[in-house]
């Protein structure tokens, strides 16, 4: 009963041990317990009802609250396209935003993930390997959900801390001496206006997670998309 | 997914072509007009005057906005030091070069403006020593406001300030006229 334990732990050895997979693990193995016990009183041999069983679950991924069976290829291939235009996008930000304030270094480290990322891109997307993308794979949709929730609340922290920080850097010494803020012309204000909106450039980065749900639903194998491209 | 390869290939074209025009024509036109910016606030004849306003205050006793002001004025290339004496109103700046390697006129000019410039922002700066190596100058708000017949502060507005201070910098001969009046060597 030692091999079937080992069996059902090297089954969730990918998983974090919680109460669900706790339970699961438990009914999992008093299930192939019951097979065996089963097979035995049947007259088979115990070590080859114990195989017999054991080849009775490969997996237990579909039992997970959450996991979802999708087109992994198809999955990330459209997941590159949409992080390849954000990319884009925030790289034609950067240069417009590079005319008043110097961030040549953000513009270079956009530029260069949307040219890596196009090319991994171009690679995937001019495979005709039909096969390759009817590859599936388990993704935790509720795994999904958490991660996009967390990504915009740490943004949100994020966005909050830098604007009072810029407020302190830029304004700081006005309210301390009380003096009057100036601002002396249009250019000058740019100059303000842009290093407040800078930080918020990367809001490409909780825009990446978002679309990770959708996706998922989008590629989940079932009747919608056993036809799709 | 095929409308969105089309989008990303047209931006990436407009892309590349804003990266063309911002880093080979925007940005060198900007640094250069930057540049020559610079090079004029080291002229007291061509000296944005609205930069400066926003160094206006009561009391001289603010030493980082006198030191800040006075790093934005004409000689700012010069290496230099700051002491405050407030118990006299007297602010003092030690400028650690000769007058002969600046230039005698150059000098001369620079420490009119500056002058003029800080009793017009510094409400209550009555008087400014300035320490070159081997030579001291004095200057007292009393002798500015009577060679301009007027308030300083009141200098202030940007026309008045070209017509009344800028301007007649360029005349050599109302430089020394000025100089010998208000640059008392100590």
């Amino acid at each position: 009963m030692n091999s079937l334990k080992n069996h059902v732990d090297s089954m969730f050895s990918k998983y974090k041990e919680n109460k669900q997979i706790k339970e699961l693990k438990y009914e999992v193995l008093s299930n192939l317990e019951a097979k065996v016990e089963d097979l035995t009183a049947n007259g088979m041999e115990y070590s080859e009802a114990i195989t017999k069983a054991k080849e009775s679950i490969n997996s237990i991924d579909y039992l997970i609250d959450g996991n979802r069976k999708v087109y992994i290829n198809k999955y990330k291939l459209e997941y590159m396209q949409i992080v390849l235009l954000y990319s884009i996008i925030a790289w034609i930000i950067t240069i417009l935003v590079n005319i008043i304030w110097p961030g040549i270094i953000l513009n270079m480290v956009f530029l260069i993930c949307s040219i890596v990322i196009g090319i991994k891109y171009l690679l995937l997307n001019t495979k005709e390997d039909y096969q390759y993308f009817q590859c599936k794979s388990f993704i935790n949709i509720e795994l999904a959900f958490k991660i996009r929730k967390m990504a915009w609340t740490i943004w949100l922290l994020f966005i909050v801390v830098y604007t009072l920080f810029i407020t302190a850097i830029q304004f700081g010494s006005n309210i301390w001496f009380s003096r009057p803020v100036s601002i002396t012309g249009p250019y000058q204000f740019a100059e303000v206006a842009i290093r407040y909106f800078v930080p918020f450039i990367s809001i490409m980065i909780p825009l990446f997670f978002n679309v990770a749900p959708k996706l998922i639903s989008r590629y989940e194998v079932g009747e919608d998309n056993e036809n799709e491209e | 997914m095929k409308m969105r390869n089309k989008i990303i290939v047209l931006l990436a074209i407009m892309g590349i072509v804003l990266f063309g025009i911002v880093q080979c024509v925007i940005i060198p036109k900007n640094n250069q007009k930057n540049k020559q910016y610079i090079a004029q606030q080291q002229n007291p004849t061509t000296h944005d005057v609205n930069s400066i306003l926003k160094y206006k205050n009561k009391y001289m006793g603010n030493f980082s906005n006198m030191a800040n002001l006075f790093h934005t004025l004409p000689l700012n290339n010069i290496p230099m030091s700051f002491e405050l004496f407030p118990d006299k109103l007297t602010a003092q700046v030690n400028y650690k070069d000769t007058i002969e390697n600046i230039n005698d006129n150059k000098v001369n000019k620079a420490l009119i403006y500056n002058s003029t410039v800080a009793f017009a922002l510094i409400d209550n700066l009555e008087a400014i020593n300035y320490n070159f190596t081997g030579i001291k100058y004095k200057v007292l708000r009393s002798d500015v406001k009577k060679w301009y017949g007027e308030d300083i502060s009141d200098l202030l507005k940007e026309d008045i300030w070209k017509s009344k201070v800028q301007d007649k910098l360029n005349d050599n001969e109302y430089v020394n006229n000025c100089a010998k009046a208000i640059l008392k060597k100590q």
